[in-house]
């Protein structure tokens, strides 16, 4: 069939894009999506960048390919560990492997998870890694060099201490936001060189690319884009800082437009973000609320959050929170928005029995669905889901035991406060389930707009779109009300296979072993690739 | 992708040579000013401007060569609870030795 071109714009939301659309900002985005099909893209439980940019490209839950947060606790006898996720975690084959195995060559730029980057039929340089590491995240290996050719690395990698900020409100001064922004700006620019120049030396069957600055922007800059929700008055500063991100999506624009140009008329085109944002208004101190039940013990009580913050600013500063030797449950990450329960490994062990172990989460469950807004009454944790419910999968024992959803969608403190709930000084943008998807080209309907489609859904769509059948295993589903009908009765959806264990190149995990089957499965894949 | 080299019975000399290949892969545009070479003396973030996300970067790269994963980091990385200020190549070394029996 054709080829598929994939957008991401990591955090995007219709509350926003409407606006930059209706206000001229966006006009090609504004065009593509009036001749196209819009429809909200529904993340993962947690809709948070790790696990829903792998069901993105695995069409899989969390529960099945095993990717929860950016990091992962490993509980030892005296504390906590952290592990960062990476390629070699992702338990599900990609849409990179399944459609370069069938001989489709692909490209995949600025996606999270690719590092360390593994064999494709194509380019992978993954994102969210440090410039510093970017050689080990690019495929092939001799690719770096190309891109180190053609854009400017550093400006390409990720800067940690910068995007802790987006978790941390009101640590930026105006003038390091203007320097900010423009490197965002920059960042999006340089990852299009990356993406021309594949397009147009060696172009590729599916190629992607994610553009981040979009979510962090949104979370550091939230009230700019939404002025409604600003102070009254009339502040040079203000403007200035809204100017700027307005200048961002002017760009991104212009950016997109390029890319589609490119694309040529027989291409299919989708446009998505991994999950939406909303308005946060306030902060749930999760851990102070497992303090006050009893569940949690602080290493030093008198350590108190005052300025509304979500973490300490040193992930290592996390471990010294928390005596975890007089500890039952608590919050690990912000963004893992729930609750780790200590379980006993043998009688003397701290932490639960295994025979109390349903009964005490169920208890923390119930306590929080509970939990009331002393000023309204009203309830504040909407939701609290086991992780067989939140991940059901072979890996849902990596989930929190317990998986929050507040009533503004926010994420949870970690650290210690006067009070479990309080209100923000000013409004801020956090994560929200309602993604985007907007799609167009051959075959997609024209001014359409269909009620919601899920994020597991659009592996399946970039396979049809490539022409290949849509394994049996994934989770999602072509979405029939996307594709004109005559496009659907000469190109029907076919369902055939399964994927194959890993992902190409990505070793198995010591303690799995592979059937004769699975093995000559990979040896296949890996022959087809060349490199056996 | 680098050449893997299988971890079992290596003596400490081929542990701290894969080490050796490892960070100078790692480190080659980093613009360093350090001219002795890595030496089993090299202090990681003194001399090598490691910061703690190199760390990470530096954990995966080594499990990734010896294809070993999950070694205890942690006993190198972490001590009374709190994360190690320096490390040295002698103690990655050391601790691999002990770990890849």
């Amino acid at each position: 069939m054709q080829q598929v071109i994939m957008i991401g714009l990591d955090g995007a939301t219709f509350t926003v894009l409407d606006r930059l659309m209706a206000d001229g900002v966006m006009p090609f985005l504004r065009q593509f999506s009036t001749n196209g099909v819009r429809s909200k893209l529904f993340s993962t439980t947690n809709p948070l960048t790790p696990p829903a940019w792998i069901s993105m490209l695995t069409g899989r839950n969390p529960g099945n390919h095993g990717v929860m947060d950016f990091l992962t606790p490993m509980q030892k006898e005296d504390g906590i560990f952290v592990k960062f996720n990476d390629s070699h975690d992702i338990q599900c084959e990609t849409v990179w492997s399944i459609a370069g195995r069938q001989g489709k060559r692909v490209a995949g730029l600025n996606f999270y998870g690719m590092n360390p980057a593994f064999p494709v039929n194509g380019f992978l340089v993954s994102g969210f890694t440090p410039w510093k590491h970017l050689k080990r995240a690019t495929w092939p290996p001799e690719f770096y060099q190309t891109v180190k050719s053609i854009a400017d690395i550093k400006k390409l990698g990720f800067d940690l201490e910068q995007e802790k900020k987006c978790l941390q409100d009101n640590q930026m001064s105006p003038d390091e936001a203007e320097v900010w922004l423009k490197s965002h700006m920059a960042r999006e620019q340089n990852w299009f060189a990356v993406l021309e120049n594949i397009m147009q030396t060696d172009p590729c069957d599916l190629t992607a690319v994610v553009f981040d600055g979009v979510d962090k922007i949104q979370h550091l800059f939230w009230p700019y884009l939404l002025p409604e929700l600003l102070p009254d008055g009339d502040d040079s500063q203000q403007r200035k800082i809204q100017n700027l991100c307005l200048d961002y999506y002017r760009q991104l624009d212009k950016i997109i437009a390029k890319i589609v140009g490119m694309a040529g008329d027989d291409c299919q085109v989708l446009i998505t973000s991994d999950h939406g944002f909303g308005t946060t208004t306030e902060i749930f101190y999760l851990n102070k609320w497992l303090h006050d039940q009893g569940y949690l013990t602080w290493s030093n009580p008198d350590v108190v959050d005052q300025v509304g913050q979500l973490t300490e600013n040193r992930i290592s500063s996390h471990m010294g929170l928390i005596d975890f030797k007089k500890t039952t449950a608590f919050a690990w990450t912000p963004s893992s928005n729930g609750v780790f329960i200590r379980q006993a490994k043998s009688p003397a062990d701290p932490g639960i029995q295994p025979e109390e172990y349903e009964a005490f989460r169920e208890k923390i469950r119930q306590d929080l669905l509970a939990f009331r807004d002393p000023d309204t009454g009203e309830q504040v944790v909407t939701q609290v889901l086991t992780r067989e419910e939140a991940c059901p999968g072979k890996f849902s024992k990596m989930a929190p035991d317990l998986m929050l959803i507040l009533r503004d969608h926010g994420m949870v403190s970690i650290l210690n406060s006067d009070r479990s709930l309080i209100k923000r000084s000013e409004a801020a943008g956090c994560h929200h389930p309602e993604g985007i998807l907007i799609a167009g080209g051959a075959g997609i309907c024209s001014g359409k707009k269909i009620g919601s489609t899920n994020i597991t859904d659009v592996t399946p769509m970039l396979l049809y779109g490539l022409g290949l059948p849509v394994p049996h295993d994934l989770e999602g589903e072509v979405p029939s009300a996307l594709y004109e009908p005559d496009f659907l009765k000469k190109h029907p959806v076919v369902k055939d296979g399964m994927t194959n264990p890993v992902a190409g190149g990505i070793p198995v995990r010591q303690e799995d072993e592979l059937t004769p089957k699975e093995e000559e499965a990979m040896l296949d894949q890996l022959r087809l690739l060349g490199y056996v | 992708m680098a050449q893997s080299t299988s971890s079992q019975d290596m003596s400490d000399d081929e542990i701290f040579q894969n080490l050796v290949v490892i960070l100078e892969e790692m480190t080659s545009d980093w613009d360093l000013e350090y001219t002795d070479g890595i030496r089993m003396e090299t202090r990681l973030i003194e001399e090598l401007e490691f910061e703690s996300i190199d760390v990470v970067q530096l954990v995966s790269a080594i499990e990734d060569r010896l294809q070993k994963r999950g070694l205890p980091f942690e006993e190198l990385l972490i001590q009374d609870g709190n994360y190690v200020d320096e490390i040295t190549i002698s103690e990655i070394v050391s601790f691999l030795s002990r770990h890849l029996v």
